[in-house]
């Protein structure tokens, strides 16, 4: 089989996987509103309250649009991925891969772009009513500049968060049970990516020093492309940093599983 | 009646000591589970830091009062995650692989048995902890009364709040009874609870209204506060203690339809 069918083929298995249980899957959708909405009603009370037109440098048309937009993107770039390879690891499921034709991480990627595929068709849909309604609002300013240079960021940022996640699996070479780790370190990034609350609450100096790090440009960075928040220089800035640190990532991948893979013992399988 | 709710207590303290020791057996696990529940809490408290560097007032409660509503959520999160949470994760599995037959042949309530066998003590030590201190700032910063009174009311309602919490979150838990994938829908239920950190002021009158009155969500996290705030008297604490009942009457006539309906599915 050449690589084109292989992958294809590992691609189709992805769409399929994540189409096994749909009401499951549309469920999870709805899911993803519940957080949306009750943050839209406390930033609704919060300026209210306050009576100003501008909080942390967001009006209130951008910060509804903001909490709307991250708690999609957060939802559409979640891994999830994480125990299976771990389990692999752990029962020997990865014994597998090691004799076959087929990179496990090419297996992985592929798969986890399969898995989103229907998701992001799904978000595109969704992201254009909102974008149509924002601008029909006045909340937003429709350029479509933005609108490529987002579904770019989107795009790196589903890759970037792949590999940070991937990265952070090879530590299941050396840890027994690894559970809790996951959740952590998923919260942790989904925080510090600003998919909870956008990064200026934690103050200027915090924004400045994530910038150092590759969290901001998973969620943060795409949603202010797309809200007009960041400048048009600084989008291109943004975005090359962006595939730096994706291609950082490739690079610490490849070397963290090369070296952790030393450590594998093939136990089962 | 007595003899048989002593039983039960007897029961549910041995349940208690079997957890410990398990739980003590893999203190790796227990340092975990207190990390990742601290992890949650850190989440949360990002809603304090919003309420005080806007200095967020709720129909004239300042952010300083704030601090009962969000402590009280954070307090009973952390009795749910520790009393309930792992029961209610664990039932549709029971369902699932036919478990639910070996507890079924016990000679105690299968209900019983079901959601209250496992207790995690890791998990609800920051929530109970953090949550207590925040009510305590709340409590002192609104110069609230310290009586006897006061104290008792809002260990009425804290009471009324578990009780709530119990019923509405073993909701996705019977649902497995009919179907097989219920994550999604425990997935919507924890989302909703999230919901319940501020006060239910900041809601629109409708969403009041179903969080009062068709899932009395808002009960859990606002009427302990009120009372203390003194915008809720005795008659309503009475009433939501009532409420509460019957909400238990009728998951109690729930779970034993849900069950009537069980076929054993292995073993």
């Amino acid at each position: 089989m050449n690589r084109r069918r292989l992958y294809s083929a590992i691609f189709s298995m992805g769409v399929q996987h994540s189409m096994e249980y749909r009401l499951h899957f549309f469920l999870g959708l709805l899911g993803a509103m519940f957080p949306i909405l009750v943050q839209y009603f406390i930033w609704t009370a919060v300026y209210r309250h306050s009576g100003q037109a501008a909080l942390f440098s967001y009006s209130y048309g951008q910060i509804i649009l903001y909490t709307i937009l991250a708690g999609l993107v957060s939802k559409l770039i979640a891994t999830q991925f994480e125990q299976q390879i771990a389990d692999d690891i752990k029962n020997g499921g990865l014994n597998k891969y090691l004799i076959k034709p087929v990179s496990y991480f090419g297996y992985r990627l592929v798969s986890f772009f399969g898995q989103k595929a229907i998701y992001y068709g799904i978000t595109a849909l969704l992201l254009g009513g909102i974008i149509w309604f924002a601008s029909a609002r006045g909340a937003l300013e429709l350029q479509a500049i933005r609108l490529i240079l987002f579904a770019i960021t989107l795009w790196g940022a589903l890759l970037l968060n792949f590999l940070i996640a991937y990265c952070i699996c090879a530590s299941a070479f050396y840890l027994h049970e690894i559970s809790y780790f996951f959740v952590i370190t998923s919260l942790l990034v989904n925080i510090l990516s600003g998919g909870m609350f956008p990064l200026e609450i934690f103050g200027e100096s915090v924004v400045k020093a994530l910038q150092f790090t590759p969290f901001p440009y998973t969620i943060y960075f795409p949603v202010n492309v797309l809200s007009g928040k960041t400048e048009v220089a600084a989008m291109y800035q943004g975005l090359l940093i962006q595939w730096g640190w994706i291609l950082l990532f490739i690079g610490l991948s490849r070397l963290t599983w090369q070296v952790s893979m030393k450590k594998y013992s093939a136990v089962g399988g | 009646m007595f003899r048989t709710m002593r039983k039960y207590a007897r029961l549910y303290g041995i349940f208690i000591k079997n957890c410990l020791i398990a739980q003590m057996e893999f203190r790796g696990n227990f340092m975990m589970s207190l990390l990742v529940e601290s992890v949650y809490l850190v989440a949360k408290l990002l809603y304090v830091l919003v309420v005080f560097r806007t200095d967020l007032h709720v129909d004239g409660i300042p952010p300083e009062g704030l601090l009962l509503f969000i402590g009280m959520h954070t307090v009973v999160t952390g009795f749910y995650v520790g009393l309930f949470f792992t029961n209610f994760m664990k039932i549709p599995e029971y369902v699932k692989d036919g478990s639910l037959d070996l507890m079924l042949t016990k000679p105690v309530s299968l209900q019983f048995m079901a959601s209250l066998r496992y207790v995690d003590l890791a998990l609800p030590i920051p929530d109970i902890l953090v949550g207590l201190v925040m009510i305590g700032i709340g409590w002192h910063a609104m110069e609230i009364p310290l009586t006897f009174l006061h104290i008792a009311g809002f260990a009425l309602l804290l009471l009324v709040s578990m009780v709530i919490t119990y019923c509405l979150m073993i909701i996705p838990a019977l649902l497995s009874f009919r179907f097989v994938q219920t994550g999604a829908v425990s997935e919507i239920a924890h989302s909703v609870w999230d919901a319940n950190n501020f006060p239910m002021a900041i809601y629109p009158t409708w969403v009041r209204r179903i969080g009062t009155f068709v899932i009395p969500l808002f009960l859990i996290t606002n009427f302990g506060p009120l009372f203390l705030l003194g915008q809720l008297s005795w008659l309503y604490a009475g009433l939501a203690l009532a409420g509460s009942l019957l909400l238990f009457v009728a998951i109690r006539l729930l779970w034993q339809r849900a069950v009537r309906g069980y076929s054993s599915a292995s073993s």
